[in-house]
């Protein structure tokens, strides 16, 4: 049992940073910056929360350091349409250097007494949990998600319908990048308790993956960040498995995350595609 | 008659000329001016003059020539300047190992008033060589310290180029040395053993948990030690490790952490890692910690409440002795350190000895917080203070334990031992290359196998 509260904490990360990416694709960008974001906010939110004193001030400064990390590469993908991959990347090497300069001074323990955990959980898991339901409803059962969903799919006719889709993927990359932010708090003021340069050690290449092999659908998002989540914990006691290779286990949550994509696209060749249409393409509004 | 007369007169005038022209010529180049005719007014314009263009050597020697002699005999006596390179693996913040190694540089900087410093962090393999040459050709560094092997190798592709400069470098399984290629390691298993004895006692599950980096030579010796101390006090325990797969990872080694206590049944964590994580773990589940190369009470990374003590290394103990074999222009120094508590340096509060239980100002057994003391019984506490001043005197050491093979390493397959085998019979000290270099794990041990 012990393993698999673990694992339900250790997934709260890729749970929140996927339901980002997630929304935000739906829209029609790919952020492949959410390492950065999640370092930034990371980075910011442990900051916020050893010189305040406060987790949740710690985590309302990541939240919002991720919508600004968001802002940015709306700004880039959608305003000045750059290719959405290079301003991701951007925002994530970006990230990764001002984190390892910056971090430096911070690097260390959190000095703040831990948050209360209900059965071992956090309360972020939970809203982690409502959090996905309420971006499955918002979806699929409102006008508003079906706005966000044309523009994901075909923008043009979003367009014609009189929606403004510059003006929606601007929120959903907002909205994404601080739910990525949100994760990447998580992360280091609550699950760690610690800062160091790269202590999101891949979990937002994770969550990305886990966005594809998901199929966009965020009920089916938790079941794999759960699962990756579990995978994560156990790689540790995999160990002791007579005969197993220490690294090997190591490389688990990896490969699966890599063995996901594969089948994404194994499903794909065979004509089903769920990925939203226009996902990736600069959107030219009719004048 | 009359031209004869005239010729005289003119070989005269031409030969008074021609005297007048070569005496005047001696007069000016042999003799000094100034002791000709009348002395020269100085003006203050000339004196600047002077300073701004005389080379170092004009200067150098007007200097000499004023300054009285015995000023300058005693002057001549003072040690010159000795600059120490020192090139970490890490940063220095947040980290046990790197902190405790800039601790002790800092202690030499203290000690010797002629020693200065140069550091450089985050120094990894491919650059180990350029920033160990910058800093001898721009800060004319003599000894350059590397304090972590995997990076400190590829210094001895240098040490013939420079062959007045002394190369350190910790070991951790390769001992290769050389006249100016100096190896060095602390007997660290001689603290970890005592704060085996404390774990041994301090546990109710009968189950220790070590957060480990990976399958290491370094990290053998160390958790071997500290089983054994365990097991001296409680046979029945069991020492569990799980790899990180780095010396700092924190969310994985708060994993590790988690995984000991919730599916092994741990009650006591320490770590063979660099960061913080597993004591934050072991204070949220309420668990004993022992600090690891470092004091984290002083550190500030917990308390006493969780923190029953920390095993520290004090480096300068081994770099003194190095700094004074340079400062003496050794150029055969000792260069294969592996010392323990038998050896120390002196310090106003007395002798300082390489490897010791510490948590702040407090040493050994003092240094176990009250609530693990009461925990652990007076008996436990009296063998811990009777270990300490046998290893001090140099009179005994955890490795003259019987030791027995676990069967979950390499070096043991390779060797054909099994578990329960014996490795070394009780009595018998492995010889210093031997403890350097061998990978086993000893009975009672869990681990990954390796």
């Amino acid at each position: 049992m012990g393993i698999v509260i673990l694992g339900l904490n250790a997934s709260t990360i890729f749970i929140i940073a996927g339901l980002g990416e997630l929304f935000s694709q739906k829209s029609g960008v790919i952020n492949v910056g959410i390492e950065g974001v999640m370092s930034i906010a990371g980075l910011v939110a442990f900051i916020g929360a050893q010189t305040t004193g406060s987790i949740w001030i710690g985590m309302i400064f990541g939240v919002l350091a991720g919508g600004l990390m968001g802002l940015v590469h709306a700004f880039f993908s959608i305003s000045l349409r750059l290719s959405q991959i290079l301003s991701g990347l951007g925002i994530w090497l970006f990230g990764i250097g001002f984190t390892s300069y910056y971090g430096r001074a911070f690097t260390g323990p959190l000095m703040v007494p831990s948050i209360k955990t209900t059965f071992g959980l956090t309360l972020i898991f939970f809203l982690g949990i409502v959090l996905i339901f309420f971006f499955q409803f918002l979806l699929y059962k409102t006008h508003f998600g079906m706005k966000v969903r044309a523009a994901g799919e075909v923008p043009s006719v979003a367009d014609a319908w009189g929606c403004s889709v510059i003006k929606i993927r601007y929120l959903c990359i907002i909205v994404g990048s601080m739910l990525s932010g949100l994760s990447g708090a998580y992360l280091t003021i609550i699950y760690s308790e610690l800062w160091s340069a790269g202590v999101i050690a891949g979990r937002g290449w994770i969550s990305l993956a886990l966005v594809f092999s998901s199929l966009w659908i965020p009920i089916l998002l938790l079941g794999t960040s759960f699962l990756m989540g579990i995978l994560w914990v156990s790689m540790f006691s995999a160990q002791m498995l007579p005969g197993a290779p220490t690294f090997l286990m190591q490389m688990i949550p990896y490969s699966v995350a890599i063995l996901s994509m594969i089948a994404y696209s194994l499903i794909r060749a065979r004509g089903k595609t769920f990925m939203p249409s226009a996902l990736g393409e600069p959107y030219y509004p009719e004048d | 008659m009359k031209n004869s007369g005239v010729s005289k007169t003119v070989a005269v005038i031409i030969a008074a000329i021609v005297a007048a022209v070569v005496v005047g010529s001696v007069v000016y180049f042999a003799i000094p001016k100034g002791k000709v005719g009348k002395v020269a007014k100085l003006t203050q314009e000339d004196v600047a003059s002077f300073f701004e263009t005389a080379d170092k050597e004009t200067l150098t020697d007007l200097a000499r020539n004023s300054i009285p002699q015995e000023i300058l005999s005693e002057a001549s006596k003072a040690p010159r300047k000795i600059t120490i390179g020192a090139e970490w693996f890490s940063i220095i913040e947040g980290t046990s190992w790197t902190q405790q190694c800039q601790k002790a540089l800092d202690w030499l900087l203290d000690e010797f008033p002629n020693l200065e410093a140069v550091v450089q962090t985050e120094v990894m393999p491919d650059n180990t060589i350029p920033v160990a040459e910058r800093m001898i050709r721009e800060k004319d560094a003599d000894i350059i310290i590397a304090n972590t092997e995997f990076m400190a190798i590829p210094l001895k592709d240098i040490k013939d180029k420079y062959p007045d400069k002394y190369f350190v470098s910790q070991t951790n399984a390769n001992i290769e040395r050389g006249r100016n290629w100096i190896r060095y390691y602390a007997k660290q298993y001689q603290s970890t053993y005592l704060a085996g004895l404390l774990a041994g006692a301090l546990t109710k599950t009968n189950h220790i948990g070590v957060i480990g980096a990976m399958y290491d030579v370094v990290i053998c010796r160390r958790i071997n030690a500290f089983a054994l101390g365990a097991q001296e006090v409680n046979p029945k325990v069991k020492v569990h490790m799980l790899y990180c797969g780095q010396w700092f990872d924190p969310p994985s080694e708060k994993e590790v952490a988690e995984t000991l206590i919730d599916k092994f049944n741990c009650d006591i964590l320490t770590q063979q890692t660099d960061s913080a994580a597993g004591v934050k773990v072991a204070q949220d589940k309420g668990v004993w910690y022992i600090g690891k190369d470092a004091d984290f009470v002083e550190l500030g990374w917990d308390d006493w409440d969780t923190v029953a003590t920390s095993f520290v290394v004090n480096w300068q103990v081994i770099w003194e002795r190095i700094v004074k074999d340079y400062m003496a222009g050794d150029q055969y120094p000792e260069n294969l350190y592996f010392i323990g508590m038998e050896s120390s340096v002196m310090t106003e509060n007395g002798p300082l000895i390489t490897i010791d239980l510490k948590t702040r100002d407090k040493l050994g057994v003092d240094s176990i917080s009250d609530k693990a003391k009461a925990e652990a019984g007076k008996d436990v506490l009296k063998l811990i203070e009777k270990r300490r001043t046998q290893m001090i005197n140099g009179t005994w050491d955890p490795f003259m334990k019987e030791i027995r093979a676990s069967g979950i390493t390499s070096w043991e397959r390779d060797r054909g031992l099994k578990e329960g085998q014996i490795i070394s019979p009780a009595g018998e000290m492995p010889t210093k290359e031997e403890l350097l270099t061998s990978g086993f794990l000893v009975q009672g041990i869990i681990a990954p196998t390796s």
